[in-house]
């Protein structure tokens, strides 16, 4: 027998299904789930009950990790409104936005090539985390309203962004590594 | 030999007596083994009162092993059976020791296993038993001080070492017959030491700066939870560089080349680091070495000049800072305290930089050295259950990311860096032919894109995959992080529910059938003997079992079904009797048997904490 860990993330902490949850709630419980679950507190148990406890706090870890982050979050709501979702091959299909995310491309290279890159891709990363704040606010809106389609576009553009920041934090790595 | 004092197996042991636990600092250089009593961790000193124990182990020919201090006078008259510095092997594979020669420079043997074995005079050995002479040492000194044997200690490990080196290192303690309740990060240990685990909330930089090594660590600390957030370091810059500076430096002013003289270059060496030493508590020293023509040459160094040498080492570990500080997510600001690990951050240009870097001054009250043994120490207490009223709570991240090779030489991450462990994670494979029945899985380690870039773990050899067409078969692979960060892996054909065997071949570590003929090879002089430590082994083993399920019973008696506790009392019945025999095999089937029939009711347990933690809450907010 395994451990019963059928319910999702958001009923095993106490939360409705909706975008916007209490963090400082999820941080509380998470802590009383560790304090009940986490192996050292079976550092004298059997074996046995050490390998459950590694699976039950490894599973609690997950749910936490995937409703702490606003993306992970929003792909997780998706997953369970039965809406398919490849964040790694889809993209959005909005003209307009996609005129946009070439000129960001550009504005990375630039960024690069400037005079102090490190400020630049610093100043560049808090533009796109703006953006995202907004596009987190408006996904809230739709999944609430049940207007699961836009509200998918809408992930897939936060998507976009975060891989972009993950360009522009390597990039950050590189110079910082020459300093090195 | 002495066994653990249990008074009747399966009875409850008396409430308030105290479990003997050790913290382990196995240091590249050092090694310290320290305790709480009364509350205060201790170092605990060997005969002659000496708290560290020089990482060394020296073996000779009539086979005998010499550690610390004795080994390490021989460490130049006998260098090749005189091993320092083990630790950079630990987890290293035969294709690393390029990478790190000069570090080591010893006699590899030819050898058809991944693990690099050292030629000495008495055999080839592998940093795993080199590590575990050590710990036996260690452990040695600790039974001899508190007067039993030990129930378990807490190991430290820098906070960067991967999988293989985690595993070295358990290995190692395996071979020295300790239990390991956890491996402790280091940077984690020195935080508990400062008791920053019993803040409210804060965000803590350990800076380690010790002789050949440098690593920085982000903490976060909220109510007992203990997270790393981020780690970053430099195997190759420590206190040494300091000394190699001075020592160039001095060969200018003296206008010598002393590169070909072995002797009077050890001799400016140990020049160098003097001066050093004496810089941190004077403004200027004089150094003086002795020249070919037996003439003197003596000059001035002041504490700005030794500053303006190391400037460029000092430099770079502040670079280190700012970028873990960024991939931790903080700013410099936020960082409420600074730890300071490790000799060399007794230089006061260090504390003046790290303190100018953060904006504050940085903890330095606990000595340096010992820091780590002692935060170790505190938890191993905990963990014994000495503290039983003290919160516990410590999460870790994995310190690397875990992936698997793909098309073209790639790595597809599987679970990310820094993810709080324990983790698990499953993977969906296909097979790409028709009737495939096995399937080989490359397991890497590290953020780089190419394989050969990163750490190669371990292949996994699925088979007895059902014969299907190319792309029907549906294999799940499980990747499971434990708390100690080592990885096991299991895989699953979906569509059938047939079990696909997984064969673990380390790239780096030792295969189980390695450790198990090592065991046995360290009691091969006493076959008896060996009978003797698996049986005592297996009844203690034992004693645990029913200690454990004798305390679950007496919690949570009313989640157990009456035709399970009739079977659980026969499984029981047999475990007891078995233990009286000396029969360790039959012991050990007897557990197995005894944890299947209680498998249910250990599940039904666990679910119950779940369910506990969850109706903590309000329950309207459930719909």
């Amino acid at each position: 027998m395994n451990i019963d860990f059928t319910r999702n993330y958001f009923e095993l902490f106490g939360f409705a299904a909706k975008f916007s949850i209490d963090q400082e709630q999820l941080a509380k419980k998470y802590r009383a789930f560790q304090s009940a679950l986490h192996p050292d507190r079976f550092a004298n148990a059997s074996d046995q009950e050490r390998r459950m406890s590694v699976q039950a706090t490894a599973f609690v870890n997950e749910a936490y990790t995937t409703l702490k982050s606003d993306l992970k979050r929003s792909h997780y709501l998706l997953k369970l409104s039965d809406i398919e979702f490849n964040a790694d091959t889809e993209t959005s299909s909005d003209a307009e936005f996609l005129m946009q995310t070439m000129e960001l491309h550009e504005q990375v290279e630039e960024a690069g090539s400037s005079q102090n890159p490190l400020d630049a891709l610093d100043d560049l990363s808090k533009q796109l985390k703006q953006q995202q704040q907004l596009l987190i606010s408006q996904f809230s809106g739709q999944y609430e309203n049940s207007e699961l389609d836009a509200a998918k576009e809408t992930a897939l553009k936060l998507q976009f962004y975060e891989r972009l920041k993950n360009q522009v934090r390597k990039k950050q790595e590189q110079y910082e590594e020459e300093l090195l | 030999m002495a066994l653990l004092q249990i008074s009747e197996p399966g009875q409850s042991t008396a409430p308030h007596e105290h479990k003997l636990a050790v913290g382990i600092d196995l240091g590249t250089t050092n090694s310290l083994v320290a305790t709480v009593s009364s509350g205060v961790a201790n170092i605990l000193v060997d005969a002659n009162g000496e708290h560290i124990l020089p990482s060394v182990v020296r073996y000779t020919e009539n086979g005998e092993v010499i550690v610390g201090a004795e080994a390490l006078l021989c460490a130049t008259t006998d260098p090749l059976n005189t091993l320092a510095s083990v630790k950079r092997l630990m987890g290293r594979s035969v294709s690393d020791l390029a990478t790190l020669e000069g570090y080591l420079p010893y006699k590899f043997a030819n050898h058809d296993s991944n693990v690099p074995r050292i030629d000495t005079v008495s055999g080839a050995v592998t940093a795993i038993e080199v590590s575990a002479e050590i710990l036996k040492s260690l452990r040695e000194r600790a039974e001899a001080s508190l007067g039993g044997e030990l129930m378990g200690v807490v190991i430290t490990v820098p906070a960067y070492f991967d999988d293989a080196q985690r595993q070295a290192t358990k290995d190692a303690a395996t071979l020295a017959g300790l239990n390991v309740f956890r491996l402790l990060n280091e940077p984690t240990a020195a935080a508990i030491a400062y008791g920053l685990d019993q803040q409210a909330e804060g965000v803590t930089a350990i800076y380690d700066l010790g002789g050949g090594t440098f690593d920085i660590s982000i903490l976060k600390l909220t109510k007992g939870v203990f997270e790393v957030l981020s780690t970053g370091g430099d195997t190759a810059l420590g206190g040494d560089d300091f000394d190699r500076e001075i020592a160039a430096w001095l060969l200018k002013q003296a206008n010598i080349d002393a590169s070909s003289d072995h002797q009077m270059m050890r001799r400016i060496m140990k020049e160098a680091r003097r001066a050093k030493e004496d810089l941190s508590n004077t403004e200027e020293t004089l150094l003086s070495v002795q020249l070919i023509d037996k003439s003197n040459f003596e000059t001035k160094l002041s504490r700005q000049q030794f500053e303006q040498l190391i400037g460029t080492h000092i430099n770079k570990t502040i670079a280190w800072c700012r970028k873990t500080i960024r991939e931790a997510e903080v700013e410099p600001a936020d960082v409420q305290n600074v730890v300071m690990v490790g000799g060399s951050t007794c230089t006061p240009f260090v504390r003046k930089k790290i303190a100018e870097f953060f904006g504050k001054s940085p903890l330095t009250n606990i000595d340096p050295e010992k820091v780590v043994a002692l935060g170790a120490a505190q938890q191993a207490d905990k963990l014994a259950g000495n503290n039983p009223d003290k919160e516990m709570l410590l999460l870790d991240v994995l310190p690397l990311s875990l992936g698997i090779e793909t098309m073209g030489e790639l790595v597809e991450k599987v679970i990310d860096r820094n993810t709080v462990i324990p983790v698990t994670r499953a993977q969906k494979f296909t097979t790409f032919k028709d009737g495939q029945t096995a399937m080989r899985v490359h397991v890497v380690q590290g953020e780089r894109e190419k394989v050969l870039d990163c750490r190669s773990l371990a292949t996994f050899d699925l088979t007895n995959i059902p014969p299907m067409v190319a792309g029907a078969a549906h294999i799940k692979v499980t990747f499971q992080v434990d708390a100690d960060g080592l990885l096991s892996v299991s895989a699953e054909e979906e569509s059938s529910n047939a079990r696909a065997s997984v064969e673990v071949k380390p790239s780096y570590g030792l295969t189980d059938t390695e450790i198990e003929t090592m065991l046995k090879d360290s009691f091969a002089h006493a076959k008896e003997d060996m009978h003797i430590r698996q049986l005592a082994e297996q009844q203690v083993a034992a004693d645990r079992v029913l200690e454990a399920l004798r305390s679950a019973l007496e919690k949570d008696g009313e989640l157990v079904t009456n035709d399970e506790l009739a079977k659980i009392e026969q499984a029981k019945s047999i475990l007891l009797k078995t233990r009286q025999g000396d029969d360790g095999e039959l012991i050990m089937q007897a557990i197995k048997d005894l944890e299947d029939e209680s498998e249910e009711f250990i599940a039904r347990r666990m679910n119950r904490s779940v369910q506990q933690v969850m109706k903590g809450h309000k329950v309207e907010e459930f719909e």
